[in-house]
């Protein structure tokens, strides 16, 4: 099936096959991903929310790109927008510290 | 950006005037569900009704009496059945070939729920899990003439609830709703929503309620977009509760949901200014009120018609 979300499922899967992603690859995933999806420069610390650079339709896409490619679920505890304010945010709550 | 929360500070409530609202036979209660108001308990939902319309009218809302059934061809243009297919309840018919051998069951003694299942019609049409997505759909395609349009209506409204988790006029599956629905060019809709919100808290005052105006989010289900529009409610403060304390537990008597252009988009629906309209609505629980009104000011119809009659100044 050729949507995004079963794109990602199959890059996510690759990843798993080829071994494990580091928080620092991650990031640099997940920022070439929101460069894309936004259209704009983005650093490790730019707030996502604050600005406006991210709308639901977006956010939607952000949390299918962070889930597929980490392989999890974000728990019921993470569920807010604390954990998402900027790229750096998100790799230190989803995937700091571990191998991913 | 609100400063949240905002504290309501009210006398304590007494969970036993519900209990002697109840036990006084004027709401009855059958398996955990309100089978029946009457007496005080229906002039009671009447009274607020009617201040819950002279807010609307504060606001130049026209009225509107919507169907209980809502086409599933309208909640599938929003993303309904991906955010909360767990709360959806459906409304069908007995297949035309099922017919006979129903009946037949029927008058072998078969029991009625087993002998309907597997002979019913693929549902076309849902029981209202809320009232704003008539409004939406009443306005589809449409461009509005004005800056801002508010429609207001009463409705039943279904979902889904565990039996166990049923407490008459706190959570039931059938239940009565009464929203306001604020649709035009976004500044129009966010400060009619502000002048909502004031209104209401005021009213909540006067009616001596006790409690919180909080930052909520719909229990969405388990799906990835769920997660994601968990976090964006919050994120945007785009929905606002207000929880009262009834004395033995606290309860959501009114949700202020902001939907930007969501809705806009997907019915879609053009501002006067040609672009999206942003939405809001403003939702009452009827019967969660009922419960927080007669907590704080007595089962006695004479405590709570002053109570409410000093809220309708508000409204006003």
């Amino acid at each position: 099936v050729d949507t995004p979300y079963a794109k990602l499922k199959a890059f996510q899967e690759a990843l798993v096959q080829q071994g494990v992603l580091t928080p620092r690859e991650f990031e640099t995933r997940l920022l070439s991903h929101l460069r894309g999806l936004c259209g704009a420069d983005i650093s490790p610390e730019t707030h996502l929310f604050s600005s406006g650079l991210i709308n639901s339709l977006k956010f939607i896409e952000l949390m299918v790109f962070v889930e597929t490619t980490l392989g999890i679920r974000v728990p019921n505890s993470r569920l807010s927008a604390e954990f998402f304010q900027t790229p750096r945010v998100i790799v230190d709550t989803f995937c700091a510290g571990k191998p991913c | 950006v609100l400063k949240l929360p905002i504290e309501l500070d009210g006398p304590p409530p007494v969970a036993a005037h519900v209990a002697e609202l109840i036990s006084g036979g004027d709401v009855v209660v059958s398996g955990n569900q309100v089978v029946r108001l009457g007496g005080a308990a229906l002039a009671l939902q009447r009274r607020l009704l009617s201040v819950f319309r002279s807010l609307a009218a504060g606001l130049e809302a026209e009225e509107r009496a919507y169907p209980v059934l809502i086409p599933a061809a309208v909640l599938a243009r929003t993303d309904y059945f991906i955010s909360f297919p767990h709360q959806a309840t459906v409304a069908t018919h007995l297949q035309e070939q099922g017919l006979e051998p129903f009946v037949q069951a029927m008058r072998a003694g078969g029991a009625p729920t087993a002998e309907l299942s597997g002979r019913l019609d693929a549902p076309e049409q849902l029981l209202s899990p809320a009232v704003c997505y008539h409004c939406y759909a009443e306005l589809s395609g449409v461009q509005l003439s004005r800056p801002l349009e508010v429609l207001t209506a009463t409705g039943r409204c279904f979902r889904r609830e565990d039996a166990e988790a049923c407490l008459p006029l706190a959570r039931q599956r059938e239940f009565t709703m009464h929203e306001i629905v604020l649709l035009g060019r976004p500044e129009r809709v966010t400060a009619a929503r502000e002048q909502l919100l004031g209104r209401v808290l005021e009213l909540a005052r006067r009616v001596g309620l006790r409690g919180r105006v909080v930052q909520a989010s719909d229990p969405f289900y388990g799906s990835v977009e769920g997660r994601a529009r968990s976090v964006l409610q919050q994120a945007g403060q785009l929905k606002l509760e207000l929880v009262v304390d009834c004395g033995d537990r606290e309860i959501a008597i009114a949700s202020f949901n902001r939907h930007e252009d969501y809705f806009g988009r997907a019915f879609s629906i053009e501002s006067d200014e040609g672009k999206p309209i942003h939405t809001s609505c403003i939702a009452f629980g009827v019967d969660r009120w009922m419960r927080a009104v007669v907590a704080a000011r007595g089962a006695s119809p004479a405590a709570w018609t002053e109570a409410l009659s000093a809220g309708s100044e508000v409204a006003t």
